[in-house]
């Protein structure tokens, strides 16, 4: 190689231009001269001189012989040459059988993960496609404004609205009110099940496009005592019979009517946010007496859907929407600005139109159609995009390492014609070649995890390669890009040699190591992110799991009574008394492990939410929740029943007294008169662990009209008494049906989410390290294959195995402690994010951290103590054979 | 075709070809003409003439020699053919006899 200093080349912009005009025939003969001429100059007339005439002479060559012709070179084109790139990329692959085999498996872990997240967002993005109406159809919403400057959003309205909508504007074609029970009790013959049941205006099948299999869709819902059932229905009711015409029994209000079967609709999709077993008309809702609700402006507790007429922007109905809120509920307005929160009337109570698309999306409306949580589809969505990424570097840092094997390969293909386009073809081929095997090892994985997936995704989605386009379609977008991607830089830079310089053997493996070092500390970077929040998470997940209710759960179970009255407890705790392995019984209006009534507390000047719970005289003792201050509720005082009640800690502070002080304080609860606090108890939570202790109140009024009867039953042979108290239930209340949970299981399940969210980190941390460990592997051994006479010499020297190890090791640990460092912030702020909606939260200790950097330096040094080894005990004669 | 034209210019750079035996490419043939023939011309120009003989057949060519200062890359060497002897032989014939007429009297 000609030295700098030994002899100025020719500019090369000039040079350049010489290459864009001539020919290749003619290039290197010309070239020569050109480069020896400007020597000369160089040399008579001086550098300055030299560089402005060269311009001169290179220009001087455009003439027509010289110029390119586009018969000039052709290189091979099209798919002669495939067959040898095939031949040579399946050698390579035999050849070095394990690094082919962590590439692919690399690619096909991402493959896999990609595969499986497509599955899960098609189908989350898909619900309620199924509407032929889809494009006019929207749910309304309305906005409140709360106190401070916060918003809450709800779609639950009272049953009027949705007809006065439809006659107030000409924009709104359709209404179609919907009012969910999710636990009606239908009854037919012996049969007597708790079914899931909506309620629904007559036009529902018009609006929406459910399948109705047998029945007339504008006249199935008509009659006031006719209903829809849904196939599954059938079949646990009816069998094989036909249910049409067919009467059943449904309990509304406190009696079973007679109903008949009017149609039979296909079983409801998952992918629909309106889910139901059977279709009643609107006015039929069960449970509850129809002359309250129907008219009632003040409820809230209908969906209201709006099918706007064609052409119609729900954008305009929009604007128009403040003057129906101003004309039904103006009155409002007042109380809202009394209790202190500011702002115009179109931004106290807003209500508009949502995009039946958007239902299952958006988790900022409260309403009763179920929405997922974005939040753990972005982490789904991040954790296969981490992975694939890994996957790729990994791909190119190996194909990068492996660069050095093929460069006579290279030299030889330049040397006999090859143009840089078709070794980038080759290499990019090699690279596709890899990624398709890899997409069939990653389908295989997909199936085989799909199951899994599914449990943490709670879906049942299926690989549908065979029926569906769409799938095909993604996994061969998938495969391709995945190959264009993770093969672009190693083609990029493979067809980049110079083959003089290899094939003198002179070349070095050309690498640049920043880059290398670079995506490793970028991979291990991700893996620790991964480990760190997993453990957190498992660690919080743990931490609500194990932190006290405030109450004791456990043997607990919990029966509901499905009515107001207190007769069926009592008569029900009667009998369960004389049962020996019933410990003790009690009642409550809730069942603890869930929370729905808050009211507005007024203590002279203060004013607060409290959470009002009806309980039986022994609940506290039950419960074993302990008094601060004051009595139990007793029945040996007759006040006790109408002004009598027991506040929490919480309440006496956000009172301002001290727990002595309140004692005999008294402020207005009942609506005829004041209560009493008697006593004073230690705070317990009253639903999940997600929100924070608040004020509470006991009281018993009236006496036992409790919704839940508590009984607190023996450990020993639990099956066995579930079935006491299931007999016991028949025989006093036949026609009611028996449903129990436990206290403990109850609470459980509220942690679902962050559970699954657990289990999905663990596996996303396991496959990232296992990806970035296989990267770092294929690094090391590109480092070692360059350093061999380095270690040669070391050896010669008289270095120890063990010191050698430690001197190849020593940058790897290092990238790998950078990367800890760069990822402890990171995974800091993650999990915080996560864990943001928890009012009560692990203190991130300091030793995850460090546990998680120790762990993976002895896990890097693990993987690249294979190569570092194997290079330690190498013969050193061969290393310094070269040259 | 009996009398094969070649223009002066062709003529000059095929007689330093021939000169120039063994060492006769390009650029040397531009410094020759530059050095003896008193005759600055471009390296564009030599090259252009050099193809052009080549076309007519009186040189012909092989690569070789490559050197350090030319970066590694090989000469095209000319050598004169036999037809291009010829042609310079009847070329310098009819200049001879030309001249040989100024100094004789027309009869």
């Amino acid at each position: 190689m000609v030295s700098p200093d030994e002899q100025i080349s020719m500019p090369r912009a000039a040079r350049a231009l010489l290459h864009q005009f001539c020919a290749p025939r003619w290039r290197e003969e010309i070239e020569g001269d050109l480069e020896e001429l400007f020597a000369i100059r160089v040399r008579e007339h001086g550098y300055r001189f030299a560089k402005l005439v060269f311009w001169k002479d290179v220009l001087l060559f455009v003439r027509p012989y010289v110029l390119r012709r586009t018969d000039d070179y052709r290189p091979a084109k099209g798919p002669i040459m495939f067959k040898n790139y095939t031949l040579v990329a399946l050698r390579n692959i035999r050849k070095y059988q394990l690094y082919s085999f962590i590439n692919v498996f690399g690619l096909a872990v991402g493959i896999a993960v990609c595969t499986l997240l497509f599955l899960f967002v098609r189908h989350e993005w898909s619900y309620d496609q199924f509407h032929a109406n889809k494009e006019r159809l929207y749910r309304l919403a309305v906005t409140f404004k709360e106190t401070g400057d916060a918003y809450s959003s709800r779609s639950a309205f009272a049953a009027p609205v949705g007809p006065a909508l439809q006659t107030d504007y000409p924009e709104v074609e359709e209404v179609v009110r919907v009012w969910y029970t999710p636990g009606s009790f239908v009854q037919h013959g012996d049969k007597l099940l708790a079914q899931s049941s909506a309620a629904v205006d007559p036009n529902f099948f018009k609006v929406f496009s459910f399948n109705l299999l047998r029945g007339d869709p504008s006249t199935a819902l008509k009659d006031p005592q006719s209903v829809v059932l849904t196939e599954s229905v059938v079949m646990r009711f009816f069998g094989t019979e036909d249910p049409m015409g067919q009467d059943l029994l449904i309990r509304i209000g406190d009696t079973f009517e007679s109903f008949t079967v009017t149609g039979v609709v296909a079983d409801v999709s998952d992918q629909s946010s309106i889910q139901f077993g059977l279709l009643l008309p609107f006015n039929r809702v069960p449970d509850i007496k129809q002359e309250d609700v129907l008219n009632e402006w003040d409820d809230s507790f209908t969906s209201t859907f709006v099918l706007l007429k064609p052409g119609v922007q729900a954008a305009a109905v929009n604007t128009k929407l403040p003057g129906f809120v101003m004309q039904y509920y103006g009155h409002w307005f007042e109380g809202f600005r009394n209790r202190g929160i500011q702002g115009a009337d179109g931004d106290l109570i807003r209500y508009w139109l949502q995009p039946i698309a958007d239902i299952r999306l958006n988790d900022s409306i409260q309403a009763q159609e179920a929405t997922s949580t974005p939040l753990f589809n972005y982490l789904l969505m991040g954790i296969a995009l981490f992975i694939l990424a890994i996957a790729c570097i990994n791909f190119v840092n190996l194909a990068i390492a492996r660069a050095a094997s093929r460069m006579k390969e290279i030299g030889v293909r330049k040397a006999m014609g090859a143009v840089r386009g078709q070794l980038m073809q080759q290499f990019w081929g090699e690279a596709l070649l890899m990624s398709v095997l890899a997409a069939i090892l990653g389908i295989g994985m997909a199936a085989l995890f799909l199951p899994i997936f599914n449990d943490l995704a709670d879906k049942q989605l299926v690989l549908d390669i065979a029926t569906n386009a769409n799938t095909v379609l993604m996994l061969g977008a998938l495969t391709f890009g995945v190959g264009i991607l993770a093969g672009g830089y190693p083609a990029l830079m493979l067809s980049g040699f110079r083959p003089v310089e290899i094939l003198r053997g002179r070349l070095a493996v050309h690498t640049r190591q920043r880059f290398g070092k670079g995506l490793i500390v970028f991979q291990f970077m991700l893996s620790v992110v991964l480990i760190v929040t997993s453990v957190l998470v498992a660690q919080q997940v743990d931490f609500l799991r194990n932190r006290s209710v405030g109450f004791d759960a456990e043997q607990l179970v919990v029966v509901p009574t499905f009515t107001s009255s207190g007769e069926n407890y009592e008569r029900y705790k009667e009998a369960l008394l004389r049962e020996a392995n019933v410990v003790g019984v009690t009642g409550a209006s809730t069942p603890l492990s869930f929370f729905r009534g808050r009211r507005s507390t007024v203590i002279g000047e203060t004013r607060f939410q409290s959470a009002v719970l009806r309980v039986d005289y022994n609940f506290l003792d039950m419960m074993d929740i302990a008094l601060v201050a004051g009595r139990d509720f007793s029945e040996d005082f007759s006040t006790d029943a109408t002004s009598a009640v027991i506040v929490n800690e919480r309440f006496v502070r956000r009172a301002g007294w001290t727990a002595e002080e309140a004692l005999g304080q008294s402020f207005p609860f009942y609506e005829d008169q004041p209560a009493t606090i008697v006593g004073v108890m230690k705070d317990f939570h009253l639903t999940s662990l997600h929100t924070p202790l608040e004020p509470t109140v006991l009281h018993v009024n009236p006496v036992r009209a409790v919704r839940f009867v508590l009984a607190k039953i023996q450990p020993t042979n639990i099956p066995g008494t579930v079935e006491t108290l299931e007999a016991t239930w028949r025989t006093l209340f036949p026609q009611l049906p028996f449903n129990y949970s436990f206290m403990d299981a109850r609470l459980e399940r509220q942690y679902a989410f962050e559970e699954r969210v657990s289990t999905i980190m663990h596996y996303a941390m396991f496959f990232a390290t296992l990806v970035a460990c296989l990267g770092l592997f294929g690094l090391s051994a590109l480092s070692v294959a360059r350093r061999t006479k380095e270690i040669g010499v070391r050896k010669v020297l008289g270095a120890s195995t063990f010191g050698l190890v430690r001197v190849l090791s020593r940058q790897f640990i290092a990238l790998v402690m950078v990367a800890n460092l760069l990822a402890w912030p990171l995974a800091y702020w993650g999990t915080q994010q996560l864990l943001q909606n928890h009012a009560y939260r692990i203190d991130i200790g300091i030793t995850v951290f460090v546990l998680t950097g120790v762990m993976s330096i002895v896990l890097a040094l693990v993987t690249v103590s294979y190569q570092s080894v194997r290079a330690a005990l190498a013969n050193p004669v061969k290393a310094l054979r070269y040259e | 075709m009996k009398r094969a034209k070649i223009g002066e210019f062709e003529e000059l750079v095929l007689l330093t070809v021939v000169a120039l035996r063994e060492e006769a490419y390009g650029l040397s043939v531009q410094q020759a003409l530059h050095n003896e023939a008193k005759r600055p011309v471009e390296l564009a120009t030599v090259h252009s003439a050099l193809y052009r003989l080549e076309k007519k057949g009186y040189v012909r060519s092989v690569m070789g020699g490559a050197t350090k200062q030319r970066g590694g890359r090989r000469k095209r060497l000319f050598e004169v053919t036999a037809a291009g002897l010829q042609t310079l032989d009847e070329v310098r014939l009819i200049r001879k006899h030309m001249w040989s007429l100024i100094h004789r009297p027309t009869s």
